[in-house]
């Protein structure tokens, strides 16, 4: 059973030196869950024998049926290390390297304080135990939001690869965020087993593709390196990369074999370690290390003494030559017990290598050698994480990890895991600084939080703290700094993510940024109007339960979900009815949203009157130049940058004229969008005194595009001239404001308007003869593949291409179908593209488009002529 | 009212048929009114003067003859009349104000109406009619039948457009002649106190008043108001009064634009919802009559995201949209204290006739309340023309939590004695209120502040400041108090907050370097002198 008490977790929790915060990352099926096990075994919840079925971690019984992680799940494990002195020294190395201090020997004297502590309560921990907190996260795309969630409360990350798929769209996708993240991630080449059993590749194309799949890990990290947390790039030779067969639980790491070999040798591990990966080659009869392969005459080192055993051992077992198995255990030291040896097989290979290189102790060296202490990720992490100044109290607090009792509390709730009680939830986060106890009264600060105001700010108590053990959970009375862990009591306060400090001036975490957005959405209502109550309720609840599912009210009054994909709605849609609510919906067809744009400067000068007629506005309206408006949306142009500056920048990248670039009024819309109003009149009197109205219909105005109501996106309009009523009382803002609405319409439907439609950037990888099959299903849903390419020493090909969102419902199972189940899509949205055909024309795609939205919403059927907008002088 | 206008070459007998003279002379000969108003929407008043020559000559002859008759010698002032035009709301509503000033004590309305009870005088409705274009026997069978195909319904509500008022018993009893034996009972509505003529006034005690004044007994069963017409449906002592499931409401009358219509739909939103209209031909194929509950639940849909908004504002205006409706001041002071309870801040506001532009100069209020009658309550489109949200009171009951969304509907204000009693109850059990709030500050319960999920931005929202207090309070350590007020705190976000502070603002500007201290804590600039103003009309003073 399981190895380690409750109080020894928590005991351990005070070690903060000893604890390894980590998630595991991966594409979809290349192994996570699996590999998890290895470790939950390893700990002693589960049997070694279930482990690599079992996905412990897997909770949800969808996750089990349809084989496929949906939510990340958090487990904190105990485990006794032994470093020895080479790895102490490269830890310490590595340290020094990131926080550019000297090795701090305060380590190991705050670690043996608290270890007396923890004596002094009768509970056995010492040094080289170690406290992980594990995060095993999903790998579909569509549920990338967990992700994001599991790395922001994570130091480390076990980045796991397949190693005949190699690495995949979703890999760089994580990958990427976890080093944004400035999470420094490890390696597990996953999957020999297959390489071994399936494809019977020899030893030297397996190094090759081993090798390929580090080399990709590593350009990726290259290109979004970050300087301050150092090379994070693997290298199997300094144990950062591991391989193995999560499945078969077994793994190892070049440590594992030097260790054997150097003894053998003479040499040192670490020499040993060097030349186990790379171009060198052990000339046996001379005795000599080479650098080449002398014409294939010698034998790679890393196939020679690794994956030669490894590929004998294979041989032998599952040719069932039982002399042969016997003899080898004997030189590789393992004894097969009981019922172990009655065994043949698969199952006797996954006995004798779970025995032989246990994949639990290759990872677990990874993780504890490799991967940052809280301690020394806090010191790098911090100005990535608080929104505040990075000198005061908590951010002094957050850069030490201080557990003092003086320490100010900081912790960050990354997300909410529903609990056994309908509709509450356990808020689960990371402590950051200082310490959570039960009891506790801490200020609440959701997403709004502005430091001095109190908007979204609560002081409470926390009701309970507790440890996430995966399927369960564990209370305890206070959890330091460094360390994972749940809250209960505070879910009322916060919808989905926020920040819980004790210091009075403390400011946010930052909040997540997430890599995908939610672009498909559905409609919702009641089959009876009188469930609608229930239907808002389960709304909040699934809301809260999914990082990034959006739920709200349009304007037409529809209950829209939206989520990253169709497998994320399908899921969030069954949460909602089965878990949330309890009653079915009726569920509309996927809806997907527009955007209305310009193509063209407008045909003529717009001019519209308010409602008393004495005032009038002269405006047009031009496309933003490409490219604009994702550097709008990016934050990179932004409403708060100082208005010299982006006027520079917009006058060196795109070529804007700085005096007009300099009269910037406005974003639009939610004061942030990409659309653009400026100022372009010259000498009219009151007119700041009209900003505001006519900013505030320009916002309604791209809130609600002309056409049918969608938002507007990637227009600027430029106000020409200005003619006002000479006193202030017929010039207000209830004359202004739907003036400028309308000035701004006309401007956009004079000025050629086009309908834009989200994109898909879809990846699919099949073998070689499905392609055809792949081709002609994404032709009929307007999608067109721009690369293709071979994955080299497979038969396995990787087609990109994009996919109107539109067309992709459905997308999944008709490629499916088309290619006999050999292909599989991934598919994140990637860009806005322009709808062929003039929306104004009747019969035109996009006028189809637009008319069906209008339908939808209930707006009179046809889109506004012109004249509505429009006045004559 | 289509019906009323054509050429003005008719013949006096048409006219006094068509705005039914005699009856009203009847009526006033009947009470004795001496000061009679008619009131005729703008498209009719071309037929007014003759209209009301016509009465007063014919009062004139017909006080003659009695006189004669009766050998009276008494100088018996005879009737005068008056035109007057719509309210400054909406030509369906009485213009008691108007009618008033001329000291009138009747008002004669003609043309389509919304029948909201008047609060202070007696109204005679004129609807006029409309032609029918098939027989009665024609209209009946194809009703019939349609209500036979369809299964589901045990009852139908019968409602009309008001000018098909005169024959809709027939139909009413040909039609449930046809069905004799089946499983549907038509029930047909009809007008309010229709015994008799004219509708009393309704005051604060409501329908006793009115239901002494006319001798007319409460009948068993629950009156349901709908579209100004009231629906007596036998209380079967079930959930859901009749509304629910059960029922199919047929329209008899026009289906475009027809607001009317529209409030029949919500208020029986449960229930599909057929339109047979006399003027178009009925569909060629069965089910003959028109569906139209798609609409309903589009615009239910569109009520319910305004009443998610309305939630979310902290600052509301009481727009006043009636002057005559009765009891429209009790509701309004309700929705007042409704909105004070919530701890939000409320302005009230007569602005005329309602239009974007001038609800627009109101920035700082994020939702506006129409206190109207029922077919002015409904803006058209959805009121999407608005910057903020407008609200009936029932919707801003329902936003402040005061009652839930359970699918029922209505805009009259007969149906919001919840609201009105909220309002009642609350100054009466202001004790064991101020008790409870004690309590609260006591045990600090939690639940008291909790946000709530805000459907419009898909978040929480609320929280310690969310609930503007309007009352002072302890400002940090300095022990002083501050009022805070919603509209002030609007105001700070603005950039341009009047003139005088403009002119201040703009000398820094163009000095630009210029002192930024000043700026900090500016608009402190005293406000410039009082000047003679212009005169004139906006669009041409005298004297620029």
């Amino acid at each position: 059973m399981v190895n380690f008490t409750v109080d020894q977790l928590r005991a351990m929790m005070d070690l903060k030196h000893n604890i390894r915060n980590m998630s595991v990352i991966a594409h979809v099926d290349h192994g996570k869950s699996t590999l998890t096990d290895s470790l939950v075994s390893k700990a002693g919840i589960i049997a070694a024998k279930n482990a690599g079925d079992a996905r412990f971690t897997d909770t949800r019984a969808d996750e089990q049926e349809r084989c496929i992680t949906i939510k990340s799940t958090g487990i904190s494990m105990f485990f006794e290390y032994d470093m020895d002195a080479e790895e102490k020294l490269a830890q310490a190395a590595a340290e020094a390297q990131l926080t550019g201090e000297k090795a701090d020997a305060g380590a190991s004297s705050a670690n043996s304080s608290a270890i007396a502590t923890a004596a002094a309560a009768n509970v056995e921990i010492n040094d080289k135990c170690y406290l992980i907190n594990l995060i095993d996260s999903p790998g579909h795309v569509d549920f990338s939001s967990e992700v994001t969630a599991a790395l922001r409360v994570t130091d480390g990350a076990l980045v796991v690869v397949d190693c005949i798929e190699g690495v995949c769209v979703q890999t760089e996708t994580v990958l990427r965020q976890a080093i944004s993240e400035r999470v420094r991630p490890v390696l597990m080449v996953n999957k020999v087993d297959r390489a071994l059993l399936e494809l019977q590749l020899p030893p030297e194309e397996m190094y090759q593709s081993f090798s390929r799949a580090i080399e990709s890990v590593n350009v990726i990290i290259a290109t979004y390196n970050d300087a301050l947390m150092g090379d994070v790039q693997v290298y199997p030779e300094k144990g950062t990369v591991a391989f193995g067969s999560g499945l078969h639980q077994w793994g190892f790491t070049l440590k594992k074999f030097a260790r054997t070999y150097a003894a053998k040798f003479n040499t040192d591990e670490s020499s040993f370690m060097q030349k186990l990966w790379g171009d060198w080659f052990y000339d046996q009869e001379a005795k000599k290390w080479k650098t080449q392969s002398e014409n294939g005459t010698l034998k790679r080192a890393f196939c020679q003494f690794i994956m030669d055993p490894i590929c004998k051992v294979f041989e032998a077992v599952m040719e069932d030559k039982t002399a042969k198995i016997e003899k080898m255990l004997k030189v590789i030291g393992v004894t097969l017990k009981g019922d172990d040896k009655e065994l043949k097989g698969k199952p006797l290979l996954k006995r004798i290598m779970q025995k032989w290189i246990p994949a639990a102790d290759a990872i677990l060296e990874m993780i504890v050698v490799h991967l940052p202490s809280p301690v020394a990720a806090q010191k790098y992490r911090v100005d990535n994480l608080y929104d505040g100044p990075l000198d005061d109290e908590t951010a002094n607090a957050i850069r030490t990890c201080d557990t003092g009792p003086d320490a100010p509390l900081c912790m960050y709730v990354s997300k909410m895991v529903p609990t056994s009680d309908k509709g509450r939830f356990y808020a689960f986060g990371r402590v950051f600084a200082g310490r959570i106890a039960t009891g506790q009264k801490c200020r609440i600060l959701g997403p709004n939080y502005v430091p001095g105001k109190k908007t979204d700010l609560w002081v409470k108590n926390i009701q309970r703290t507790i440890v996430m053990m995966g399927r369960y959970v564990e209370q305890v009375q206070d959890v330091p700094a460094g360390n994972t862990c749940g809250l209960v009591g505070v879910d009322q306060y916060l919808l989905k993510s926020g920040t819980i400090t004790t210091a009075e001036n403390a400011h946010c975490i930052k909040t997540m940024k997430f890599s995908v957005s939610p672009v498909v959405r559905v409609a919702v209502e009641p089959k009876n109007s009188s469930d609608l109550p229930k239907l808002v309720e389960g709304m909040k609840r699934l809301a809260k339960s999914d990082p990034m599912v959006l739920c709200y009210t349009e304007e037409s009054g529809e209950h829209i979900i939206a989520g990253a994909g169709e497998l994320h709605l399908e899921i969030c849609l069954k949460d909602l009815q089965e878990d949330f609510m309890g009653t079915e919906v009726k569920i509309s067809d996927p809806v997907v949203s527009y955007r209305e744009t310009v193509t063209g400067v407008s045909s003529q000068t717009c001019l519209s009157k308010s409602p008393n007629k004495h005032n009038r506005l002269y405006a047009t309206a031009e496309p933003l130049a490409d490219g604009l408006p994702d550097e709008i949306e990016d934050g990179k142009v932004n409403a708060r940058d100082d208005f010299k500056l982006r006027a520079r920048y917009l006058a060196d990248t795109h070529g804007w004229d700085v005096t007009e670039a300099r009269k910037i009024w406005a974003f639009a819309p939610d004061g942030t969008g990409p659309n653009i109003v400026l100022d372009a009149t010259k000498g009219v009197n009151y007119l700041n005194e009209i900003k505001e109205s006519v900013v505030g219909g320009f916002q309604q105005a791209c809130g609600q595009g002309p056409m049918a109501d969608e938002q507007v996106r990637g227009v600027c309009v430029k106000l020409l001239d200005v003619v006002l009523h000479a006193d202030a009382i017929h010039r207000g803002m209830g004359q202004i404001q739907p003036t400028a609405r309308r000035v701004v319409h006309a401007c956009i439907l004079t000025a050629s308007p086009g309908v834009l439609e989200p994109v898909y950037l879809c990846e699919i990888s099949c073998p070689q003869d499905a392609m055809g099959g792949c081709y002609g299903v994404l032709t009929r849903r307007r999608g067109h593949v721009f690369s293709e390419e071979q994955r080299p020493g497979t038969p396995m090909m990787t087609l990109k291409a994009y996919l109107p969102v539109m067309e992709s419902f459905g997308f999944t199972a008709d490629l499916r179908a088309g290619t006999g189940g050999k292909a599989f899509p991934q598919c994140v949205f990637d860009h806005w593209q322009m709808m062929g055909g003039d929306p104004l024309e009747a019969g035109t795609k996009s006028n189809e488009v637009m008319l069906g939205v209008r339908k939808r919403k209930g707006l009179s059927p046809e889109i506004p002529p012109l004249d509505r907008f429009l006045d004559r002088l | 009212m289509a019906v009323l206008d054509n050429a003005t070459d008719r013949s006096m007998e048409d006219l006094s048929d068509q705005y039914e003279c005699d009856r009203t002379l009847d009526t006033i000969e009947r009470n004795g009114y001496c000061r009679v108003a008619l009131q005729f929407p703008d498209e009719m008043l071309k037929d007014a003067p003759r209209v009301c020559q016509f009465l007063m000559a014919k009062s004139k002859i017909r006080q003659k003859r009695e006189k004669e008759r009766q050998h009276d010698v008494s100088e018996n002032a005879e009737p005068l009349f008056f035109v007057i035009g719509d309210t400054s709301y909406g030509s369906c509503c009485v213009d008691e104000v108007a009618a008033q000033h001329l000291d009138a004590d009747l008002v004669v309305h003609y043309g389509h109406a919304c029948l909201s009870p008047t609060s202070r005088l007696p109204v005679l409705y004129v609807f006029g009619r409309k032609p029918l274009t098939q027989t009665l026997q024609a209209i009946a069978t194809c009703l019939s039948t349609t209500l036979l195909a369809r299964s589901k319904e045990k009852r139908a509500f019968l409602f009309y457009e008001l000018a098909y008022e005169a024959i809709i018993p027939d139909v009413a009893l040909e039609v449930n002649g046809q069905l004799v034996g089946s499983h549907v009972d038509v029930i047909a509505a009809r007008l309010p106190l229709a015994s008799v003529s004219p509708i009393m006034p309704f005051s604060e005690e409501g329908q006793h008043l009115a239901s002494q004044a006319t001798g007319c007994e409460k009948e068993a069963g629950k009156v349901i108001f709908a579209g100004g017409l009231e629906l007596r449906v036998e209380d079967k002592g079930e959930e859901g009064e009749g509304e629910g499931g059960d029922a199919v409401v047929i329209y008899f009358g026009e289906s475009e634009n027809n607001k009317q219509l529209v409030n029949i739909m919500l208020r029986f939103n449960a229930c599909d919802c057929l339109v047979y209209d006399p003027a178009s031909p009925p569909l060629p194929a069965p089910p003959w009559l028109r569906e139209v509950s798609v609409k309903t639940s589009q615009a239910l849909k569109r009520r319910y995201y305004l009443v998610q908004r309305a939630r979310d504002a902290s600052v509301f205006g009481v727009v006043v949209g009636t002057l005559g409706v009765g009891r429209y001041m009790s509701v309004v002071a309700a929705v007042r204290r409704l909105i004070a309870r919530a701890g939000k801040k409320a302005y009230t506001l007569l602005v005329g006739k309602l239009n974007a532009a001038k609800l627009a100069n109101f920035a700082e209020i994020e939702t506006f309340v129409l206190v109207a009658c029922p077919e002015a309550s409904l803006l058209e489109d959805g009121g999407r023309a608005f910057h903020a949200p407008v609200v009936t009171p029932l919707e801003m009951e329902m936003a402040l939590g005061g009652k839930s969304w359970d699918g029922s509907y209505s805009t009259d204000f007969r149906e919001l004695e919840s609201l009105c009693q909220t309002g009642a109850q609350k100054e009466r059990g202001l004790d064991t209120d101020l008790r409870k709030n004690g309590d609260c500050a006591n045990c600090e319960s939690d639940g008291e502040d909790e946000p709530y999920f805000s459907l419009v931005s898909g978040g929480y929202k609320g929280g310690v400041e969310g609930k503007a207090k309007g009352t002072l309070r302890l400002e940090g350590s300095t022990a002083l108090t501050k009022f805070s007020s919603p509209a002030g705190d609007f105001l700070q976000l603005r950039e341009y907050r009047g003139l005088g502070h403009d002119k201040h603002k703009n000398a820094v500007c163009e000095t630009d370097t210029g002192d930024r201290a000043e700026d900090g804590e500016g608009g402190a600039k005293p406000p410039a002198g009082i000047v003679e103003g212009r005169r004139g009309i906006a669009s041409d003073y005298d004297n620029v």
